[in-house]
């Protein structure tokens, strides 16, 4: 103003160009500053205006009543700006929160949409809410799990039964102080449990109902995944079960018709001894093969459905070998078994039936599916520090793009499903065996040329080992 | 009598082992096989009465190896499977299978239905003439011959049978049970899915318009009358 004043004089402008000025300069800080230094600035101009420029100059008093309208015109003119451009700046602010709050809410929904599968809903919930609205305390009330989940556990804002209550009534709540907000979670009528937060200050009860209403959408979405999760779940062990009576009937089907044939034919006729002692032996080693199906159904049953546990020690791959060989002599059925086992070979560290039972499973494959009177071969040998088995068969081989699946569980493939029984079962238990005891199971085939696994099992590194039985359990 | 020869063929060695002691002791000359691939090989270098088949066998299936060996022969043929639904029996029959058993079996049951299918209808006790002659279609019982239309047609032993009895009963129902028990033997009745398979294979082969036949035409839920206009 002084210097507005002071300028006036020495240019000597006249008093309607001073009051202009004055004007503009209200106008601005108006515009810029709350409406009080609006005013000050008004009624400070109206003094500089008066004293300096209007007539009698150099005091306050006011000669003509025109001038009284100039003053008027500053104060009007301050009062309007300043009320103005505070309106102006109200909406940008309501504008710059709106747009925080839709980003924290797209924030939220986001993260509870893709929502770490790991962690307990309701602290996801809660963890995203103390994050979007950055509050100090967060309640969330599930009414299917029945317990209220709190952050920190105790809370000084609200009680948190005031969550069952408001979940209850379906009705908001607020402290008389205004510091803590209970919202019902609401899907159409229902209502699905409550959300509450405390702090001194608390977002809107409309944002609080937005986030309630995402909230509700992920309960309900959460809730649908698991019921598809339970149904994937049971369609699975159906499936289970369906596969392993079809192919337990096959497999157990096949001893008892020579069973049945042999003890029918020994009720009927008169036999000679020889007759007698022949269909005698092959009742007794069917009995033999139906014990070990029924030992392996078990086995691989309950392998399919839980960890293995291992009872590891130290043996060579020579008995484990020649044992599985032994277990399924029976079915040689005039194939030609070739053994090349390297006397010299390190002992493993390993469970003994379970590698015997999956080198059974790789074994019986292979006279599975290779023709009679065709040749197996099985070698073992070490590689570094790997002992490595391999059978190869004469068979057709795995056909190309079967590779990987056929160690799946339960599958088989399309040209052997009608054709040879079998769970799908086999190789799946034979890599999870091997894997679990530091091996790997290799398949090289060549289509229509057979097929050739290879277990690999680390050798013993220490001998004292030998003879101290270890139990560890793998999943 | 001769012995009759039976060939066994399944990939089960223990299963042709205990077939072979028993169908010996029954008076049967066994020869084995292990594959569909072998029994081709064993039926060119010798004539076999029957063959056991298994269903369920790596490499060439049962049912596709039955299919061929019909083909080429009209050996009895028994199919043995561990599935015993319908619609297994009807792919067997359909296979060109004459019977058909499920595992496990008892020998005795076994035998009775190796004895039905080497079984032949005695014709000598029907007055029919060696020769019947209707439409394009002559039968020669003498021979076992179908013609039709001068051109020589292959009929399976139990086709022929139920063929040649049907057209020697002319212009009367023939109950399903009287049929069965004729044409495979006295422990037989209530096989209807045999019939229908049968009946159908002999309808194609001997009508015009096997969808709506002019001769073999079915009694619903009685049986079968064969159409004989003279």
């Amino acid at each position: 103003m002084a210097i507005v004043a002071a300028l006036g004089r020495a240019v000597h402008i006249n008093s309607a160009t001073a009051g202009f000025t004055f004007l503009v300069l209200i106008l601005g800080v108006a515009t810029r500053g709350r409406l009080s230094e609006a005013i000050t600035a008004s009624l400070l101009s109206v003094a500089a205006y008066n004293f300096f420029f209007l007539p009698p100059i150099g005091t306050f008093t006011i000669a003509d009543p025109e001038n009284w309208i100039a003053l008027i015109a500053f104060l009007v003119t301050a009062v309007t700006a300043s009320e103005l451009s505070a309106r102006a700046r109200q909406r940008a602010d309501e504008a710059h929160a709106r747009r925080a709050e839709l980003e924290r809410m797209y924030r939220f929904s986001r993260a509870l949409m893709l929502g770490e599968e790991d962690a307990p809903f309701a602290q996801q919930v809660l963890k995203q809410v103390l994050d979007c609205f950055e509050v100090e305390e967060a309640a969330f009330y599930d009414r299917d799990a029945g317990a209220v989940a709190t952050s920190p556990e105790q809370l000084s804002g609200f009680e948190p039964s005031m969550a069952k209550t408001v979940a209850e009534r379906g009705e908001s709540w607020r402290s008389a102080a205004g510091t803590a907000l209970v919202v019902p979670l609401k899907l159409g009528s229902t209502s699905l449990g409550s959300l509450g937060i405390a702090d001194h200050t608390i977002p809107s009860e409309l944002a609080m109902q937005s986030i309630a209403q995402l909230v509700a959408i992920a309960i309900e979405r959460t809730r649908a995944q698991e019921i598809s999760a339970r149904m994937e779940a049971s369609r699975e062990s159906e499936r289970l079960k369906a596969t392993l009576l079809d192919a337990l009937a096959h497999e157990f089907k096949t001893p008892l018709t020579s069973v049945k044939a042999a003890t029918t034919t020994l009720l009927a006729s008169p036999l000679s001894p020889s007759d007698q002692r022949e269909l005698v032996t092959i009742v007794d080693e069917e009995a033999d093969r139906m014990t070990r199906l029924v030992s392996d159904s078990i086995e691989l049953a309950r392998i399919g459905s839980a960890p293995i546990s291992l009872r590891s020690d130290v043996h060579t791959m020579g008995e484990i070998v020649a044992l599985a060989a032994d277990n399924l002599r029976s079915l040689f059925d005039g194939r030609q078994l070739t053994m090349d086992v390297d006397p010299d070979l390190p002992a493993v560290h390993a469970d003994k039936t379970m590698t015997e039972l999956a080198l059974r499973q790789i074994l019986n494959n292979a006279l599975k599916y290779s023709p009679a009177g065709s040749e197996i071969a099985i070698r073992a040998r070490q590689e570094g520090e790997f002992v490595l088995i391999t059978v190869a068969d004469h068979g057709p081989g795995i056909a190309p793009g079967e590779e990987k699946k056929i160690f799946e569980k339960f599958y088989r493939a399309p040209d052997v499903r009608k054709r040879v029984p079998g769970t799908g079962l086999g190789l799946s238990i034979t890599r999870e065996i091997i894997e679990s005891q530091g091996g790997k199971v290799l398949l090289e085939s060549e289509f229509r040329g057979g097929a050739s696994f290879t277990i690999t099992l680390p050798i013993a590194s220490s001998p004292k080992r030998n003879g101290v039985p270890q139990t560890r359990d793998q999943s | 009598m001769t012995k009759a020869k039976i060939l066994v063929v399944d990939d089960e060695p223990q299963i042709r082992r205990v077939l072979r002691t028993a169908l010996a002791v029954a008076g049967f000359t066994i020869a084995e096989a292990q594959s569909a691939d072998q029994a081709f090989d064993k039926v060119r270098e010798e004539r076999f009465d029957l063959i056991l088949l298994d269903v369920n066998m790596p490499g060439m299936s049962g049912l596709e190896a039955c299919a061929e060996l019909r083909r080429a022969s009209e050996v009895a043929i028994i199919m043995l499977t561990v599935r015993g639904g319908e619609t297994d029996k009807v792919a067997a029959l359909d296979a060109g299978a004459d019977d058909y058993i499920t595992k496990p079996f008892g020998v005795p049951e076994l035998l009775a239905r190796i004895r039905a299918s080497l079984r032949r209808v005695p014709y000598l006790t029907t007055n029919a003439p060696a020769v019947i002659r209707f439409g394009d279609v002559e039968i020669n019982s003498d021979t076992r011959h179908v013609t039709v239309s001068g051109k020589d047609i292959r009929f399976t032993p139990k086709e022929f049978d139920l063929l040649h009895y049907l057209v020697t009963h002319p212009n009367v129902t023939i109950p399903h049970t009287k049929l069965l028990q004729t044409v495979w033997g006295p422990d037989y009745g209530n096989e209807l899915a045999y019939l229908h398979v049968f009946v159908n294979q002999i309808r194609k082969k001997i009508e015009e318009d096997p969808g709506n036949p002019r001769y073999l035409l079915t009694e619903l839920r009685v049986g079968y009358r064969f159409r004989l206009l003279d």
